[in-house]
């Protein structure tokens, strides 16, 4: 009888074991790495959107070349949810090597709001060739990546 | 019509805790019978009727009802078995109708049948004028004749009733025994418990009596008051506290009030003399000594203990409506 | 248990539920509340910027049930999924009913399942009345202009539509599992304040510790996760993981919630 028990807690245990990463007992899935993919991605493609919505001569996201490097704000590791900062450099329409660097909120669940700092992009309104007043993309924007893939290193 | 045993009931135990509620009871009941279950407050009356209607869990024994054996709580309450424990209970919010109708889909009654079904007991229990009222203003009376409609939608031929009259008027007592009457009368097994010990006298042949979990006696009311070892007589004095205070002091007579003025007094020949001479001397004059037929009250105060029986005993007395001292049950 | 059994338990819980008032007063907030939102944004000069899509509120009618969904799940679902779950079983204890509905033709398994598959009806209804309140409402007041996604995407009215609907049909898994634990707690206590109150404080205490930055196992074990997994159905690439993750959890709590309280009931004493 005991010795059945035993059998059982152990078979339990090495179970538990097994299926602890699905739930994700180890590091933090928020990294660097997936933060920077995101926002290359989410940056790239608002800058295509808002140069349409200006009605400048269009562009693509993929001619951009947008490259981040983000770094967790005043703390020990660089991984888990909470400030962030990010430097995005890209080439601009004139082949213009831009860097624009970025505050984030990221929350648990992977997505973050990220806020410009100072003003390259102009104020919250920009106003369109045609003289209308549209909300600036770049100004403030939002985006989510997936926490729960496997296989990305963190830092 | 049933063949065989409506209610065979063997061994039934239940334990709460440390304390035994039922211990090895058996409850026979043939079909046709008006059988009476009684016993004092916590007897375990109420517990066994739950148990017989799924309710709860047994320890111990086994059920049959109708012929089917209950398998403890998981399974329905078989047709033609209905009944309610204590004050049947109901949706406030909605109406006699609503709820009856409610309770008939659950039986699996079809749609089509299931709106006259409701109508026509209704009527026959004298709800309809009452029949989309909110139940939540019902009196007491009006939801126990409810509950004896929902019962009755079952078309039962094996019925529980636990204190099935005792918050209706005298009028409407009287029709629901006479329900039970006809019900017995055509087939049905009607198991009737109360503690009203002259309804019981009136209404059953036959009925079993428990105490503190246990049968202390099942068969017909008149094998019960054959058990009496002592004759019964109706005593008038012209002091009736004294005499009563006298015969406590008495070991072999028993004394107790009766509802109309009298004292009854049981006792053998011997220990009846000897309290007759025993109050002459003390000043109480003897107006009538007339010999009597027990009640069934006091035969169920004697076999359950007189400890037990006192709170109901005062009861009885404090009513005015109460039957008299019973002549014989016919059964 | 037979299917015949099941239909006349749950036909009976469901007119039950119709009845009472509170049943039609949340619905009737489901449909009304999308539309109070959406005019209140029209008006008003502010936008929920810290919701996701807050921003966008006032240029695409198909952030408007976005943004509802991201509300709802913090504050409204626990309660909405539990006001009927929490009470369909204590009820019964609160007017003293067992005896009347256990005596009739139907086991305690049919009886179980009629509740718990109503509760359930109920929880989706409540979900489906909110989605396709909050679609009107931002198709009505707004208006179906193109949506920009979490990657920067802009999609079409028709692409908006069915990611919406998809983000809405992700929540019900979460639902149904905060529906489940609703009637654990009120087959547990057997008192309806309890059995809508617990899950209501559970499901909030959950959502605060998601704003923590803990260990992520504990979040990933919580039911609460899945009411976010639909960011991933709004992205380019679309994610799936939080999505199958949340449902798999909130599988499992719902078969753990109901196998309890079903364990709970078949062995209870009534009146006893």
């Amino acid at each position: 009888m005991r010795g059945r028990m035993m059998r059982k807690a152990a078979r339990g245990a090495l179970a538990a074991v097994a299926i602890a990463p699905v739930f994700g007992c180890g590091p933090s899935p928020i990294t660097s790495t997936r933060i920077e993919t995101s926002i290359e991605t989410t940056f790239a493609n608002l800058v295509e959107l808002q140069v349409s919505r200006l009605r400048l001569p269009p562009m693509r996201a993929s001619n951009f070349g947008v490259t981040a490097a983000c770094r967790k704000q005043a703390a020990a590791s660089n991984a888990g949810a909470g400030d962030w900062v990010c430097a995005l450099v890209w080439q601009g329409p004139d082949r213009r090597m831009l860097r624009d660097t970025y505050d984030l909120f990221v929350t648990t669940d992977g997505c973050y709001a990220a806020n410009l700092e100072g003003e390259t992009f102009g104020g919250p309104t920009l106003k369109a060739s045609d003289g209308t007043d549209v909300r600036n993309l770049l100004y403030t924007f939002e985006g989510c990546f997936d926490v729960s893939a496997s296989g990305d290193e963190p830092d | 019509m049933v063949e065989g045993l409506a209610l065979e009931a063997i061994g039934v135990s239940k334990r709460y805790g440390s304390r035994e509620a039922l211990c090895g009871v058996d409850l026979i009941v043939r079909p046709g019978q008006l059988h009476g279950l009684l016993g004092p407050n916590g007897a375990g009356k109420t517990t066994l009727m739950r148990i017989l209607l799924g309710l709860v869990r047994r320890d111990a024994g086994t059920v049959r009802l109708l012929g089917s054996r209950l398998d403890s709580t998981a399974g329905p309450v078989p047709d033609g078995v209905a009944g309610f424990v204590e004050t049947p209970a109901f949706y406030p919010y909605l109406s006699a109708r609503k709820n009856l109708a409610l309770l008939a889909r659950l039986d699996g009654n079809a749609k089509s049948r299931r709106s006259d079904n409701v109508d026509e007991i209704l009527e026959h229990i004298g709800l309809a004028p009452h029949a989309d009222i909110a139940v939540a203003g019902y009196s007491a009376g009006m939801r126990q004749r409810l509950g004896l409609a929902a019962a009755l939608l079952r078309s039962p031929w094996l019925l529980f009733l636990d204190e099935p009259t005792s918050s209706l008027d005298p009028g409407g007592a009287r029709d629901v025994r006479a329900l039970a009457r006809r019900l017995a009368d055509a087939g049905a097994a009607v198991v009737w418990s109360s503690h009203d010990m002259a309804e019981v006298e009136e209404l059953c042949a036959t009925l079993t009596v428990i105490n503190r979990g246990q049968v202390i006696f099942c068969g017909a009311i008149d094998e019960l008051r054959d058990l009496a070892p002592a004759a019964v007589h109706a005593l008038h004095t012209s002091d009736d506290r004294a005499a009563l205070d006298l015969a406590s002091r008495r070991p072999g007579v028993k004394v107790s009030s009766d509802s109309d003025g009298s004292l009854e007094v049981s006792a053998d020949t011997e220990g009846l003399d000897a309290y007759v001479i025993a109050l002459g001397q003390a000043g109480i004059a003897v107006r009538a000594l007339e010999s009597r037929v027990r009640s069934l009250e006091s035969l169920f105060i004697e076999i359950t203990g007189h400890a037990e029986s006192e709170a109901h005993v005062s009861a009885p007395h404090a009513t005015a409506d109460l039957a008299p001292p019973a002549s014989p049950v016919v059964s | 248990m037979s299917p015949r059994g099941l239909c006349a338990a749950a036909g009976v819980e469901w007119s039950k539920l119709v009845a009472q008032l509170k049943a039609r007063i949340v619905l009737a907030a489901c449909v009304v509340g999308p539309f109070v939102f959406a005019a209140a944004m029209r008006v008003q000069s502010s936008v929920p910027s810290d919701t996701l899509f807050g921003r966008s509120v006032t240029e695409s009618g198909f952030a408007v049930p976005l943004v509802v969904l991201g509300f709802a799940a913090l504050w409204v679902f626990p309660v909405v999924t539990s006001i009927v779950g929490g009470d369909i079983f204590s009820a019964e204890d609160r007017y003293g009913t067992w005896g009347t509905v256990l005596t009739r033709s139907r086991t305690r398994a049919e009886i179980f399942a009629g509740k718990v598959l109503t509760a359930l009806c109920f929880s989706s209804a409540a979900v489906v009345a909110l989605a396709l309140s909050s679609v009107a409402a931002g198709l009505l007041v707004i208006g179906p202009q193109p949506l920009i996604d979490l990657s920067g995407i802009l999609l079409p009215p028709d692409e908006a539509l069915v990611r919406v609907a998809l983000a809405w049909a992700s929540v019900l898994p979460p639902a149904f599992a905060f529906t489940a634990l609703a009637v654990l707690a009120s087959v547990a206590t057997r008192n309806s304040a309890a059995g809508i109150g617990l899950p209501v404080v559970a499901g909030l205490t959950m959502q605060l510790s998601t704003l923590v930055d803990g260990p992520d196992a504990i979040r990933r074990l919580l039911p609460t996760s899945a009411f976010g997994a639909w960011h991933g159905l709004l992205t380019e690439p679309s994610y799936y993981g939080p999505t199958l993750h949340g449902t798999i959890v909130s599988g499992l709590y719902l078969v753990v919630c109901l196998a309890v309280a079903y364990r709970m009931l078949l062995r209870s004493d009534i009146g006893g």
